[in-house]
Parts: C-alpha cells; sequence; structure tokens
C-alpha cells in the first residue's frame, strides 16, 4: 500500500480496466433487469405505486449525479485543494445524466398518475393556482429544456476535467472506450496548454455550473415535489432539496471511494482526506438537519392550513415513522458518530455512516413525494417499490462502470487546483 | 522555540513594530473625528431623552407599522456583527489563510455591533426603566417572559453571542497583549507605567510558554467550534422575530438562512468599507492587500447571490402559491408607496455585487469600497423593506397605512452609527487592530507575508 508519495501515472493508468468486470456486470445487469419487471408488472397492477417510486427514484438519483459533478466546481470555487483527487470519484455519478433525462421524458407518460392537481388546480385554501405554470406541457417542456441545460453543463465540466489526460488513457482502451477518449483528445496541443486551458476554462465554468445546479434543482423541486400537494407554499424548500442532494453526493463519493478501497485496491486517498472528506459531511448533515428545523418551525409556529398541509400528513401515522427515520438516519444518528475521529478517518466507518445517510435521504424523498400523491391507506411499500428501487440502482452502478473504466480515477493533470499533491500531507 | 522556522522575507520585529506602532498617538485627524463622532452622539442622547420625556409619540411609528427604524436598526446591527465570527471562527476552522489579518479588527467590530443592536430594542421599549423585564428571573411579581415569544429567543441568542464573541476575541488577544506588555517594560512617565500596569494586567501573565501555547491553541480552536452553530442560530433567531408571525411578507420559511446569508453579506461589507480608511490612517497598506480584498470579493459575491435567490424564491412562491394576500403584499412592496427603498435594496444587494464577479474589481480597493457602500445602504433598505412594507399591508385593506421615521428616530440613527464608530476608533489606538501572533505564523509557515498581494490568478 503506498501511503507517502503521489502515484505515478503509470500506476494510476495501470488501473483503468477498460472493461466492467464480469460479475459486476451480472450483478447490476440483474439489478436492471429486475427494475424492468418491475416496473412492467407494477403499470399492469399498481400504476400509481409504479410511477410514484419512478418519481422517487429519479428525484434521488438525478440530484446524487448531478451533485456528483457539481463536488469537482465546489472543491475549484473553494479551492479546496484536499479535495482535488476525490472529485474525479465524485464526478462519475454525472455519467447517470443522460439516464435521468431520458427517465424525465419517460415520466411524462405517468403524468395522470402523479399529478393531483391536473383537473382541479387550486390550493389548500380553494384559490385557483397560476394556470401558466400548472400545465402538464409547460411542466414538462421547462423541465427538458432546464435539465438538458444543467447536464450539459455538467458534461462540458466533466469533459474538460478529463480532456487532458486522455490521450494517455486512450492508449490503454480499445473498441468504443478507445472511440470516446479520441474523440475527447481530438485536436490535443501537449499535456501543459491543455491542462492550462482546461483550468482556464474550469475556473469560468464552476461558478456557472454551482449557479445552474441551485436554480434548476430548485425547479425540480417545485414542479415535482411541491407542486403534488397543491399550493404548498414553503420558499425554503427548494434549497433544502439541493442541499439535501448535495448531502447524498457527499455521502456517495465516501461509499464509492471505500468500495474501491476495499475491492479494487485503489488506495487513492490518505488519511487527512478523508477526515476533511468526514468532516465535510458532518457539516452538511447539520446544516441540513438546520434547513429542515428552519422549515418545520414557522410552519409548526405559524399553523396556517396552506403550509401545515404538508407537514401534518407527515407527522401522522402511519408516516410518521418514516419521518422520523430518515430525519434519524440523515441526522441523528450520523451526527452522533461523526463526532469520533476515527469514525470520519477509517473509511469503512464512514462509509457506513454514509450508506446509512443515503438510505435517509432516499426516505426523505420517499416521505416527500409518496404521501401526497397515494390516495388509498398504509404505506405502499412492498415488492413493485424494491423491484424499481433496485433497477434505479443497477442502472446507475452501471453508468458508473462505464465511468469508472475508462477514465483515470486520479487526475493526471493538474485540471483543478494547481499546487496540491495527488495524495499524502497538502 | 527551535522548531519554528526563522521569518521568510519580512523580520517578526518589523510585524510587531508595524502593528504596535500604530497604537497610542492620535493626531489632529484622529481628534477631530472622534469630536465629531461624539458630538453626533451627543445628539442622539439628546434626542432619545426627548423621546423619553414626550413619549413614544415623537418617534414616527404608530398604527399599523409599529415596528419601524428602530428594529430596522437592531437587525441591521446584528447583521454587521456576523462578520467578525464568520471569519474568526468558521474561517479558522476551514484553514483559511486569508483570514490573519482582518480577523481581529472583524471580532471587534461583531462586539461594538452586538453593543449598538443591543440598544435598539431598549429604546424601542419606550419606558427603558423596565428593560430588564425580558430578563428570566424569578420574582414576587411573577413578571416571567413569555418563552414561547421569539422576542425573549432572541435576548438569549444574542446575549450568547455577545458573551462567546467577547471571550473568543480576547482569548485570540492574550498573547498580543503580553508583546504590547513586554514592549512597554519600563516605559517613562505616569501614563507610561500606566499602560505598562494595564497591559500587564490584561496579557494575565502570559509568558509564551509550550504549555501555555498548547492550552491557548486548543481553546481557541474550542471556542471556534462552539462560536461556529452560533454564526447560524443567531440570525436565525432574529429572522424568526418576523417568520413567526403570519403577516405576509414575514412568515416565510427561507427566513432563517436568508437573515443568516444577509448578515454575512453586511458583515463583510462593513468589513470592506471600514479596512480601507483605517489600513490607509494605521498606515498598515502591506497587511491588509488586494489578496484580502479579492476574497472578501469572493464572500460578498457569494452571499449576494443567497440574498438574491432568496429575493426571488418569495417572488415566485407568492405566485405561485396562488394566495392573494402573499402575492398582494408582496406585488406592494415593488410598485407601490415603498417602490424606492425597494429599488434601492435590490440594486444595492444583487446588481452592484454582481461587479465582483470580475476578479479586476475584487482586486481594485477603491471599487470595493465604493460596493461596499452600496451594500451596507442596500442592506439597510432590505430590513426597512422588509419590516415597514408588510406591516402597511397586512391582510386587511382597512388597517393599510403608512410610515415615515421623525427625527428623533432619524438622530437616534445617526448616532448609532456615531456610536459604532467611536468604539472603533477607540479599539484602533488601543488594541493591536491587526492579530500580531497570527501574521508571524503566517510568516513562519509560508501562507502569507506581509506586503504579498497574491498577483497569480
Amino acid at each position: 500500500m503506498q501511503t507517502e508519495s503521489s502515484y505515478t501515472d503509470e500506476q494510476v493508468l495501470n488501473r483503468i480496466t477498460g472493461r466492467i468486470p464480469g460479475r459486476a456486470l451480472i450483478v447490476l445487469g440483474t439489478l436492471v433487469g429486475l427494475g424492468l419487471i418491475g416496473f412492467v408488472i407494477g403499470l399492469f397492477t399498481a400504476p400509481q405505486r409504479t410511477w410514484q417510486v419512478y418519481l422517487v427514484n429519479f428525484l434521488f438519483f438525478s440530484g446524487l449525479a448531478a451533485a456528483g459533478v457539481l463536488f469537482g466546481a465546489a472543491m475549484q470555487l473553494a479551492k479546496g485543494h484536499w479535495g482535488k483527487s476525490m472529485h474525479r470519484v465524485a464526478q462519475g455519478f454525472g455519467a447517470f445524466l443522460p439516464a435521468s433525462y431520458l427517465l424525465f421524458l419517460i415520466l411524462y407518460f405517468g403524468n395522470g398518475q402523479i399529478f393531483p392537481w391536473i383537473g382541479n388546480a387550486v390550493n389548500a385554501e380553494g384559490h385557483p393556482l397560476p394556470e401558466t405554470w400548472f400545465n402538464v406541457g409547460g411542466l414538462f417542456l421547462r423541465g427538458a429544456a432546464f435539465l438538458a441545460l444543467l447536464y450539459i453543463l455538467c458534461f462540458v465540466f466533466m469533459y474538460y476535467t478529463l480532456r487532458p489526460d486522455m490521450p494517455a488513457a486512450a492508449a490503454r482502451l480499445s473498441g468504443w472506450r478507445r472511440g470516446l477518449t479520441d474523440w475527447m483528445a481530438r485536436g490535443y496541443k501537449g499535456e501543459e496548454e491543455e491542462a492550462g486551458r482546461s483550468r482556464r476554462i474550469l475556473g469560468r465554468l464552476a461558478p456557472i455550473l454551482a449557479l445552474s445546479y441551485a436554480v434548476m434543482l430548485s425547479g425540480m423541486a417545485v414542479d415535482l415535489i411541491m407542486s403534488l400537494t397543491p399550493g404548498w407554499l414553503s420558499v425554503l424548500y427548494p434549497a433544502y432539496f439541493f442541499i439535501g442532494a448535495w448531502l447524498s453526493a457527499l455521502a456517495g463519493l465516501a461509499v464509492m471511494a471505500t468500495l474501491f478501497r476495499m475491492y479494487l485496491g485503489l488506495d487513492f486517498f490518505a488519511p487527512n482526506q478523508w477526515h476533511d472528506l468526514g468532516k465535510l459531511i458532518f457539516a452538511f448533515c447539520i446544516f441540513w438537519a438546520y434547513l429542515w428545523f428552519s422549515q418545520y418551525l414557522p410552519i409548526w409556529y405559524g399553523n396556517m392550513p396552506r403550509e401545515t398541509v404538508f407537514i401534518e400528513l407527515r407527522s401522522l401515522p402511519p408516516w410518521q415513522t418514516f419521518s422520523i427515520a430518515f430525519f434519524a438516519c440523515v441526522f441523528v444518528i450520523p451526527f452522533l458518530l461523526l463526532l469520533w475521529q476515527k469514525v470520519k478517518m477509517v473509511p469503512p466507518y464512514l462509509a457506513s455512516v454514509a450508506g446509512l445517510i443515503l438510505l435517509g435521504l432516499w426516505l426523505e424523498r420517499f416521505v416527500a413525494v409518496v404521501p401526497s400523491i397515494w390516495t388509498e391507506g398504509g404505506v405502499p411499500l412492498g415488492v413493485i417499490e424494491l423491484l424499481m428501487t433496485l433497477g434505479f440502482l443497477g442502472l446507475f452502478g452501471i453508468c458508473y462502470a462505464l465511468y469508472a473504466s475508462t477514465f483515470p480515477l486520479l487526475p493526471l493533470h493538474d485540471s483543478i487546483i494547481v499546487g496540491a499533491p495527488r495524495k499524502g500531507p497538502y | 522555540m527551535a522548531s519554528v522556522a526563522g521569518p521568510a522575507r519580512t523580520p517578526f520585529a518589523k510585524v510587531s513594530r508595524d502593528i504596535i506602532g500604530a497604537l497610542w498617538d492620535s493626531d489632529l485627524r484622529y481628534r477631530m473625528m472622534m469630536l465629531i463622532l461624539l458630538t453626533v452622539i451627543g445628539w442622539a442622547g439628546v434626542a432619545w431623552i426627548y423621546q423619553i420625556k414626550y413619549g413614544m409619540g415623537t418617534a414616527g411609528i404608530t398604527h399599523p407599522v409599529m415596528w419601524g427604524v428602530y428594529i430596522t436598526n437592531f437587525v441591521f446591527w446584528v447583521g454587521i456583527a456576523h462578520s467578525g465570527t464568520l471569519i474568526s471562527a468558521i474561517l479558522y476552522l476551514l484553514r483559511s489563510g486569508w483570514r490573519t489579518t482582518i480577523n481581529r479588527a472583524a471580532e471587534a467590530m461583531t462586539i461594538f455591533a452586538v453593543m449598538t443592536a443591543g440598544l435598539f430594542p431598549l429604546i424601542h421599549l419606550g419606558r427603558v426603566w423596565y428593560f430588564y423585564f425580558l430578563a428570566p428571573y424569578p420574582n414576587q411579581r411573577l413578571l416571567w417572559p413569555n418563552f414561547r415569544s421569539p422576542l425573549i429567543w432572541d435576548f438569549f441568542a444574542i446575549s450568547t453571542y455577545f458573551t462567546i464573541s467577547l471571550l473568543f476575541w480576547y482569548s485570540g488577544l492574550i498573547p498580543d497583549l503580553a508583546t504590547i506588555r513586554d514592549k512597554l517594560k519600563g516605559a517613562p512617565g505616569l501614563w507610561g507605567r500606566f499602560k505598562e500596569k494595564l497591559y500587564s494586567y490584561l496579557s494575565l501573565g502570559w509568558g509564551g510558554t509550550d504549555t501555555q501555547w498548547r492550552n491557548y491553541r486548543r481553546a481557541y480552536l474550542y471556542m471556534a467550534a462552539i462560536a461556529t452553530p452560533l454564526v447560524l442560530s443567531v440570525h436565525s433567531v432574529v429572522s424568526w422575530d418576523f417568520a413567526m408571525a403570519i403577516t405576509p411578507g414575514w412568515h416565510s420559511t427561507i427566513f432563517a438562512p436568508y437573515f443568516v446569508a444577509g448578515a454575512i453579506f453586511s458583515g463583510i461589507a462593513m468589513v470592506i468599507t471600514l479596512s480601507v480608511p483605517f489600513r490607509w490612517a494605521l498606515g498598515l497598506e502591506d497587511y491588509i492587500t488586494e489578496y484580502h480584498y479579492d476574497n472578501m470579493g469572493k464572500l460578498l459575491l457569494l452571499t449576494s447571490l443567497i440574498v438574491g435567490y432568496a429575493y426571488i424564491a418569495e417572488y415566485f412562491m407568492a405566485w405561485y402559491s396562488g394566495d392573494p394576500a402573499e402575492w398582494e403584499s408582496f406585488r406592494w412592496r415593488a410598485v407601490g408607496d415603498y417602490m424606492g427603498p425597494f429599488v434601492i435594496m435590490t440594486t444595492c444587494n444583487v446588481v452592484i455585487p454582481l461587479l465582483c464577479f470580475a476578479r479586476r474589481i475584487r482586486r481594485n480597493i477603491a471599487a470595493m469600497f465604493v460596493i461596499s457602500i452600496f451594500v451596507n445602504i442596500g442592506m439597510w433598505y432590505e430590513r426597512f423593506v422588509i419590516i415597514v412594507t408588510s406591516l402597511a399591508h397586512e391582510y386587511s385593506p382597512g388597517a393599510w397605512g403608512l410610515y415615515k421615521p421623525s427625527w428623533v428616530e432619524l438622530s437616534i440613527t445617526a448616532g448609532s452609527f456615531a456610536w459604532f464608530l467611536f468604539w472603533f476608533m477607540l479599539f484602533a489606538k488601543t488594541l493591536p487592530a491587526i492579530s500580531i501572533t497570527e501574521v508571524k505564523e503566517s510568516i513562519a509557515e509560508g501562507v502569507w507575508s506581509p506586503g504579498d498581494k497574491k498577483e497569480e490568478a
């Protein structure tokens, strides 16, 4: 295990597998297959359940993917040297974005099952809602346009972080991977010039990406969560949503980096980097809880029907248990555990806490979406929901595996930040 | 200590000389300035006495706007108090080296801003001698405060913030006070001996031993960790003074983070506004350079974008929710009788700070000074707009009304600025305005040294 100095280019490039390992492909393919089976069976037997859990997973995984790309931009903006060598691992989540776009378009076919305001757009107090906003065509048109914009930005960002390393990576690849990396390296002008050019472009792109992320995910929260409770008013909710997605990316990064380390021997990160990642997750757990409380308190105190309609449903059985569970998984338990330095510094411990946070955030999306749509009693959480979620996980995993098997997971050239070693003390 | 690296470019002695050299010597400009400030404070005192004698009718507040300029000032000054802890505690935890030369002044600003803010609830009370009703002490008249009132939460939040900020500031000062004490050893004259005694007393017997440094470092780190949540909590609680009411324009879930971002925004702006004349007057140009303004400009831009996001989100949600009262409140805020303050607020807080996207502007000290003044004005107006327009235009059209501040309120407002500046100027001449210890540490660690503008992109 190399712990003292940076990895050489050769060592980094040797870890590009050029193919998804057979076992991983079988597992992920099976998951996607199970998801498809669940989706088809669900459409015929319980369409509302199918579409609502489809929406839950779409929101969870799309947020994770966009925030994964944002990690590199955030490190660049904040000059977070410690995260420089970690951003490629998080950026891989962005490989899911094309699939996410397609999934959004497919969601159109389930609109009748998920948007309660269709045909009766009034709020809890009976006031009509603006028709210019509350119409299905408009929702999907603006959604398609804005998501395209955000996802293209994410891809451009990914492109420029990867481009300086492409010729070196291409030399070790074959087939479509070779074609893709050759295309990415077209017109290559030498390592130094390319790294400098990428750095300049990324410097300009990072704030634009961060702003777009906040605005686009706010729109996603408004249209795909808030509108499910027509007229529900909480100005903070969109920000709470995108901070949750950001936290999921941080937790996802900890999980993926640990998996690489444990199963593929990719021990890229130094103890102080794990410590910093743990501290960042700890800070955002607290910040997420702060936003949750900032939203809850004025609604509880004001006690106005147009606001309490959302909270009340989730505070009473049968949803109460799920609300308590997600709050415990995202904040209470991680907060207590991450107080220990050891939990932050030992990757398997950190990954376990991060996994719990991911579970909590999935539950949070579930509790945000389903109670607003579900018109029958009880909590619709059964085989269909399980299969659909596994299917999304499999699809996300395949996209990530394609990325991880094609590109170097440690930057060869400092396209994000100058002056920090790839590994070791900084 | 042998293990500490020697000075890289600037000798440690020069740092002590430069920073301590700026103390005590008060020239004519300084005295004139102090005289002007004292005159304004005196005038504000007269206005307050007039208000106490003739009653709250002398202030412009009346039904339906019962919170006016006094509460605007209160929120404004609490906001100003935010940058100190942000720069000292949060940036310390984030290992942001650039905070070194501005943290001391920002912390001092925090203390003085809270001292200023704390006056306004008292002034607003009218019968100020009953201020102790706020304090939760048991007594025979059973005057227990209402713990469900956000105003009481505020009392606790701000007093905690003040206590921690003061302790944090003072802890950071101890090694520097000892340096001054050592410099003053054997100072001639009665005044010299008095100063020596005073700094000796304040430095708490600091000798610079290993144990003392270790304890000092640990205490400073823990205090930074304790102070960090306070940055969020204090202005969140201030925002709940409004958000807990069901008044349209006030009752909003975004208020807590939005007020916190606004407070940091205005606080950073005030640090910039004060540091520009301050570095010039004390001859500390080498210590607060373009490098620091560049970074402060980035923070200013970030918080401006958050504030802008909140403005837009509030309007969008008011329209989107289909609630007529909410929408009317926001519509009137933009195009009603208070359109002027609204335009000032949005222009100064959202449009002008966009200039900070340009690195060239962030590194231009004069430009940053001008932008920061606009932000100060804009943030004062933001509080005015939120407080006054919401109260003036609530649910019932029969209860709508307008508010105009009286001369008493304006005088006291001017007095609050003078009061704040008075303390700040006193601080600049009696305590090291830049942390001697941290500058020396920066030099030793090669992070930054005086005069370094970090020109490279």
